[in-house]
């Protein structure tokens, strides 16, 4: 019977998708700890520097996929109303790890603040039915490298 | 001029919230929105249904038959006019309106079933009808067929099916989600059922009804439940939320206590056989009871 | 609390740049709106459901900010900026960020 199947379904998504969750919010968390150091303001006037500073553009990106038990819920959120928090804590692992890989980006430059942060966020691969397969989230900011810490290239970083 | 980043607290952004008891949350509303809202749909669909005239009903019936004949044989001919005939022996008993007549058609076919459908068109087969033990076991179900009609059963359950199906397709189409549609078809069909048990059970009784005012006596009444019952217990059993009729137990039951309660000497009458040209064709000796 | 999509504020001096705060909230909507829509959309008109929804979602969304500018001790959030995107069938996500500091 197909309700086995959805079961089933649910079940693996709800398992997987609790424990990649969870180890994922461990790392950001931990992240954050390590870079926070590397100050992020989302503003265009920055402050008076005593040596000219050299400026880069840096961003990060990451697509997170929605698993199976969020996207039912996701579906019976459609009938009822209100909030969906099963999508909120996507977008705001989402969020969390663009901007951390901005920070890293910048911080393989030699940066010490990343200046006028921004961020997008857009829908990959809707689904069958139209229901979302995947969530990007795109950071960028202008990376503020004190003069004498240039560096010569480091690639870019996709996966810490 | 001071820059810092001070630490945010969690959990403003994502809320903490177990998810399965979210889970459980949303599925009772939602089955609760799909039942109750499927469920006076479909009320209301039966009661409108009934607005439309029977002469539609009949137009349609007619229609559909002349374009799907069914098989008559000379031979069988005398079968449908004997149905017929009681048929309209039954029907005065029950106080049809003026413009409701009944036709009776023999189905040659080996399923034990008698249906009512639109336009006052009642079928019995052959595998009923061999199966009956005598004539008030077959007036029994006749007069049941006869109270469908005149209660406007088939376009009652016809409406109600149509507006559900249109509500589920609806329903489905917004919420996207197809894990939903196995769930959403099996909410629905529990409230759809054709002919529901509340029908049933008052086409039982009016049955009975015409059958005391024809023999007098109820006896005969409970026989075709009877034969029912011993080939669900041959065959298969079906449970009874999810059965269309209600379990013959219940239904022998509620006859039995009808007829106690018009008189206690209406159970014990004598009950007529079928009639030797229905017998002949049939190419069976019912032993009369 | 100030909010303003300026960088500065005039006639204030900004004594303290906090960094980034952010609000974000996925609102669905329910049968009954999305029924109504499909009528709209042969009919023409104001959508007044959906538009009241996105309106409630932002300002959810804005007052989530607000929450986490007070956790870091600022007193105005300037550089305010708002995105919409569709996170899923029937759900949008607003989103609201700015820069928090403390003004004397």
């Amino acid at each position: 019977m197909e309700l086995i199947v959805v079961l089933i379904l649910l079940m693996l998504g709800y398992g997987f998708g609790r424990l990649a969750e969870n180890s994922h919010y461990r790392s950001i968390r931990q992240r954050e700890q390590q870079y926070s150091h590397l100050l992020l303001i989302p503003e265009r006037r920055l402050p008076d520097y005593p040596h000219v500073p050299q400026t880069a553009l840096v961003a990060g990106n990451v697509v997170i996929s929605v698993d199976y038990f969020k996207r039912f819920i996701a579906a019976l959120r459609n009938l009822i109303g209100g909030r969906m928090t099963s999508y909120e804590s996507l977008l705001d692992r989402g969020r969390r790890e663009a901007i951390l890989r901005m920070k890293i980006n910048a911080h393989r430059k030699g940066a010490e603040a990343v200046f006028n942060v921004k961020l997008e966020t857009a829908s990959i691969s809707k689904g069958r039915g139209g229901s979302i397969g995947s969530v990007e989230v795109y950071a960028y900011g202008t990376a503020i490298i004190p003069p004498h810490q240039l560096d010569h290239g480091t690639s870019y970083v996709g996966i810490p | 001029m001071e820059y810092r980043n001070p630490p945010i607290p969690e959990g403003i952004n994502a809320p903490p919230e177990h998810p399965l008891k979210n889970l459980l949350i949303l599925l009772g509303g939602a089955l609760v929105v799909i039942v109750v809202v499927l469920y006076l749909l479909g009320v209301a669909a039966g009661y409108l249904a009934r607005f439309i005239p029977f002469s539609v009903e009949r137009d349609v019936a007619a229609y559909y038959l002349n374009t799907n004949p069914i098989q008559q044989s000379a031979e069988t001919a005398p079968i449908t006019e004997y149905l017929q005939n009681l048929a309209d022996q039954l029907a005065p008993f029950q106080d049809l309106p003026d413009d409701m007549s009944i036709t009776v058609h023999y189905w040659d076919n080996d399923q034990v079933n008698a249906f009512a459908t639109l336009g006052g068109h009642v079928f019995i087969s052959r595998g009923l009808l061999e199966k009956m033990p005598n004539e008030n076991a077959l007036a029994m179900v006749v007069g049941h067929e006869i109270a469908h009609i005149k209660h406007r059963h088939p376009i009652a359950s016809l409406g109600r099916g149509v507006v559900i199906s249109l509500a589920i397709a609806a329903l489905m189409g917004a919420t996207g989600g197809d894990s939903l549609a196995g769930l959403l078809g099996d909410a629905g069909l529990l409230t759809q059922l054709s002919f529901s048990r509340a029908q049933e059970r008052l086409s039982d009784s009016e049955g009975l009804t015409s059958l005391i005012g024809l023999y007098g006596h109820g006896a005969g009444a409970t026989e075709p439940f009877k034969v029912f019952q011993e080939l669900q217990r041959q065959g298969f059993a079906m449970p009874e939320f999810l059965s269309t009729h209600p379990v013959n137990e219940a239904r022998i039951e509620a006859l039995q206590q009808e007829i106690s309660e018009i008189g206690d000497s209406t159970g014990r009458g004598e009950t007529q056989p079928l009639p030797g040209v229905v017998q002949s064709v049939l190419g069976n000796v019912i032993t009369p009871n | 609390m100030l909010i303003s999509n300026l960088e500065i504020v005039p006639g204030r001096k900004i004594v303290q740049h906090l960094g980034l705060v952010q609000g974000s909230t996925v609102r669905a909507k329910h049968i009954g709106r999305d029924i109504m829509a499909s009528f709209k959309n042969v009919f023409g008109g104001e959508l007044k459901g959906y538009t009241e929804l996105l309106q409630e979602a932002r300002e959810e969304a804005t007052q989530r900010m607000l929450e986490q500018a007070r956790a870091v001790g600022a007193n105005a959030v300037l550089n305010v900026r708002f995105s919409t995107s569709s996170v899923a069938q029937g759900a949008a996500e607003m989103f609201v960020y700015g820069s928090a500091v403390v003004l004397e």
